[in-house]
């Protein structure tokens, strides 16, 4: 794969270009999906291609294709001859030596075959159905995704990364008084530590724990959120008011922020992009900068932002190995570089899931939250509803409730979150492209209706 | 541009011979341009270009595999693979698809001009003078254009002998001004798009409206919000637009009604509720793929259907859904060509064309001779439930009705409301229709981003206008 990229900036000095980076991504997409308890789609997708950039007196062009040639290299340059230059560009990233990032590819998963992934998602099936009588309907899907780059760049960036996960949901949906339905998630980086079984009985008995389920009063509960409901908020209310793209842009609500208390003091949170088994590690960013750790919340105080290297630039700075271009299919060689996060990391407190409750007086336990965005971005006003909760009182579980919207704000609830539990789970938000790694969150005092 | 249409042939063949009952081909190739200016910058221009081909197989279940390698090699391989996976599965219901008329065509969008003939200089120059536009005052902190036009050739053939090309130019153009105020920070955008050539563009007229985006976004930065509160309201056809979209498209495709998007984009509230009412006599809604100049048009969907209006809601009556050949033979009803994919590297889904609200007879100023009312202008961001009957839309402003006269605006307002006691609530429908380009509906596992086309006139009905938080 260098000897691709080597060969595109070769081609570009040659045609002119003073600068120049290629990105060649190679991508295998396994998917099996399941709908009214049976296999409905089978699919196996494999893209690559290259993505050229190059660079004359800070004017810059891009053009990708399926593979190599000069007419490729000649169109980023023509691109590069026709435009004004950009005084903010700041060339590419130099060359820093990637460090090996233990188990992010497994080359078991790289070769399972079809036929595998199709009866890891009928296991998941027979899980669900099998677990209670009550269970009657579950759909869900496998992923396996292998994603190969090379980055090259005129500063001497020569670099390659491959990694491999799988990743499995299922939604299931129990027979009784107002219906139950339930999840299962489930991520690994390798075959041998990832169980569909798993999943399914999850997502069952969630759904049977959510049978008979009664309206609640809209109201102000305390929300202990668990780590698929959480996940989910903070990946798409919260990760782009870190991203360094958004702050410049002054979407973000932590724009003016950095460096103030933000947060309660149980909360820290990190962009992790070197994290052991990371669904979502990589040893380079798509610039060819190794990926790290970055402090971003730090006991309730907002430490840090993510960037890559343009962004990272504008900040006065340099990138923190978040430069990536993130398609439907993993990296691609079509997107230009953006700073994205890889995995989002609540550090781990000290509750179990009884101490979190035990401490409720009149509050909600939700499982999973749907279609959660931020209604306006610049404040971090959120709208979310619920599709599996329960209702504490008095400390207690006292059965399921049926859906509930949350319309709320965000940064005021980091700041009324009085809860971080010990047991995290890693998971792909449902339309994510990076992971959060969350145990349960507690939040003090939100409106529901 | 040319295909070679031999390569879906000898996928299909080799598919056919392996074994699948049924097979289907999308050759394509697609070649891109996008330009992004910020703040008076010229912060990206990109191209592209990628083809490749997708092939779908019925054996037990469906099978698909793509391939971005155009060669006999890989070929083979992407049928081996789509064949291998459908064949593997044992858990597997009965398949049938409805017969539709085998169609040999050649379809391309009229253009008058095109976008990727014009000079790049003259477009970088164009989305320059727009971004500065926008720049009206001292409160603008940052602004920005992005142009973006893509020209996809699609070669669709089936094992029945279909064999339809559509050859489709799409083209997009969004200004965009962000206002600081004190400690205040709202925006404005304004886009428009279609199928259609860079007149979209020039129709558009992208400085002016710049212009306008900049001193709305200036005049909201220094806006009072509301109150919550239940109430009378008119929305414009920029949130309609979403509106459709979101509660009356997505439960509209019959792959959420049948349940089997339980997983995924959710189910829809009004299964197995067709022929009843479900909203005022007043709401009629249609999905129409056949509207020329739209972002969502198409004469054929990717499984070679006949592209057709639809009349989803008809006097507020529930009347036809939006059906793949599948769907529809377990529906008993003709197929109505929903069968979309994003590119050939995605299987096809059910997906909305151009879903919008009919007009009515009402002038908008009819629609204000209210006592007191909300009037909200201007779509931003949904969240909705997964069975698409409860909604939240931020409006990007608002302004308080009282007999007929407007003050504001607002910023932060919200339409909050349940399906089925809006639709009910409708009592005016304007008659000043809009379609909106709507650039990025997602579904599907992988996601899909597909193109369409939402639209309708003002409407008046009633529900929560909740504020900020």
């Amino acid at each position: 794969m260098l000897s691709q990229t080597q060969r595109a900036l070769e081609l570009a000095k040659g045609l002119g270009a003073e600068e120049a980076e290629a990105f060649l991504s190679d991508n295998t997409i396994t998917t099996v999906r399941i709908a009214s308890n049976r296999v409905v789609e089978t699919k196996r997708v494999h893209e690559g291609g290259i993505g050229v950039c190059v660079a004359i007196k800070k004017k810059v062009g891009f053009s990708s294709g399926n593979e190599l040639s000069e007419e490729l290299v000649q169109r980023a340059v023509a691109i590069a001859r026709a435009r004004p230059p950009n005084p903010d560009f700041n060339g590419f990233p130099p060359r820093r030596e990637p460090k090996p990032v233990a188990d992010i590819y497994d080359r078991e998963l790289e070769m399972a075959p079809g036929s595998e992934i199709v009866g890891l998602a009928e296991e998941m099936l027979e899980a669900a159905l099998d677990f209670d009588k009550r269970v009657v309907q579950a759909s869900g899907a496998i992923n396996l995704i292998v994603e190969r780059c090379a980055v090259s760049n005129t500063n001497g960036v020569q670099a390659t990364d491959i990694t491999t996960k799988i990743f499995g949901h299922l939604t299931a949906e129990a027979k009784g008084l107002n219906g139950g339905e339930g999840q299962g998630w489930m991520g690994s980086t390798s075959l041998k530590k990832f169980s569909a079984n798993l999943i399914g009985k999850q997502a069952a008995e969630l759904a049977v724990n959510s049978l008979d389920a009664r309206s609640v009063e809209p109201g102000t509960y305390d929300v202990i959120l668990e780590p698929n409901a959480a996940a989910e908020l903070f990946y798409h209310v919260l990760s782009y008011a870190i991203n360094g793209k958004d702050v410049y842009d002054q979407i973000s609500y932590f724009s003016n922020s950095l460096g103030k208390t933000v947060a309660s003091e149980a909360v820290n949170i990190d962009d992790w992009g070197n994290l052991p088994s990371g669904l979502c590690s990589k040893t380079i960013d798509d610039e060819g900068s190794p990926t790290q750790r970055t402090a971003l919340i730090k006991e309730g105080r907002l430490v840090g932002f993510i960037y890559d290297w343009y962004y990272g630039g504008l900040a006065g700075g340099g990138s923190t190995g978040n430069g990536l271009r993130l398609g439907d299919f993993g990296r691609s060689h079509q997107l230009s570089p953006t700073p994205h996060t890889t995995n989002l990391v609540v550090h781990p407190g000290e509750f179990n899931a009884e101490e979190m409750i035990e401490d409720v007086k009149k509050g909600l336990l939700l499982s999973r939250i749907w279609y959660t965005y931020p209604i306006t971005p610049q404040r971090g006003d959120f709208s979310t509803t619920s599709r599996c909760g329960f209702l504490i009182s008095g400390g207690e579980i006292c059965g399921a409730v049926k859906q509930v919207r949350i319309h709320e704000n965000l940064p005021k609830l980091l700041r009324n979150l009085d809860g971080v539990g010990k047991e995290p789970q890693q998971i792909i938000p449902w339309g994510a492209s990076a992971s959060v790694y969350t145990p349960r969150i507690r939040f003090r005092r939100v409106r529901i209706s | 541009m040319g295909l070679d249409k031999s390569l879906a042939e000898l996928a299909i063949a080799e598919a056919r011979k392996m074994g699948a009952k049924y097979a289907d081909a999308r050759l394509e190739k697609s070649v891109w341009e996008s330009i992004t200016v910020k703040d008076g910058k010229v912060e990206r221009v990109k191209s592209g270009e990628i083809q490749g081909l997708g092939l779908r197989v019925l054996l037990k279940t469906w099978g698909f595999a793509s391939t971005t390698e155009l060669n006999k090699k890989a070929l083979k391989r992407t049928a081996a693979a789509a064949v291998g996976m459908a064949r593997s599965a044992g858990k597997v219901g009965k398949i049938r698809l409805s017969k539709i008329p085998v169609k040999q065509d050649k379809v391309r969008t009229k253009i008058a001009l095109d976008p990727l003939s014009i000079p790049i200089e003259e477009k970088v120059n164009l989305c320059l003078e727009s971004d500065r536009c926008a720049r009206v005052d001292r409160f603008i902190r940052r602004t920005s254009v992005y142009l973006a036009c893509e020209m996809v050739q699609k070669n669709f053939m089936s094992s029945e002998g279909a064999d339809i090309t559509f050859e489709n130019t799409l083209t997009y153009c969004e200004v965009f001004a962000l206002a600081k105020r004190g400690g205040v920070v709202e925006y404005m955008d304004d886009i428009a798009g279609g199928s259609a050539g860079f007149e979209i563009v020039k129709n558009f007229d992208p400085p002016t409206r710049a212009k306008k985006v900049g001193k709305r976004a200036s005049q909201l930065a220094a806006a009072k919000t509301l109150p919550e509160k239940r109430t009378t309201v008119v929305l414009d056809q920029d949130l309609v637009a979403l509106l459709c979209h979101e509660i009356i498209g997505h439960p509209s495709e019959a792959d959420r009604v049948l349940g089997r998007e339980a997983a995924w984009a959710g189910k829809a509230w009004w299964a197995g509720m067709r022929g009843k009412r479900i909203g005022s006599q007043l709401l009629n809604a249609t999905d129409d793929p056949r509207i020329k100049g739209a972002l969502g048009y198409y004469e054929y969907d990717d499984e070679g259907t006949p592209a057709r209006r639809k009349e989803l809601i008809r006097e507020g009556i529930l009347v036809e859904h939006m059906h793949s050949r599948e769907t529809a033979a377990e529906f008993g009803v003709p197929p109505n060509g929903n069968m979309r994919a994003q590119s050939f590297e995605y299987l096809p889904l059910i997906r909305m064309s151009n879903t919008f609200i009919e007009p009515g007879d009402f002038t908008r100023e009819e629609l204000f001779e209210i006592r007191e009312g909300v009037y909200l202008k201007g779509q931003k961001i949904p969240s909705i439930d997964s069975r698409r009957y409860n909604f939240q839309i931020s409006a990007k402003e608002a302004f308080l009705i009282r007999k007929g006269e407007l003050t504001g605006p607002f910023r932060g307002a919200s339409i909050v409301g349940v399906a089925p006691e809006f639709f009910t609530s409708i009592d005016a429908v304007a008659n000043d229709f809009e379609m909106r380009p709507v650039p990025n509906c997602g579904k599907g596992d992988p996601m899909q981003t597909i193109a369409v086309g939402n639209g309708g006139p003002h409407i008046r009905g009633v529900a929560l206008v909740a504020g900020v938080r």
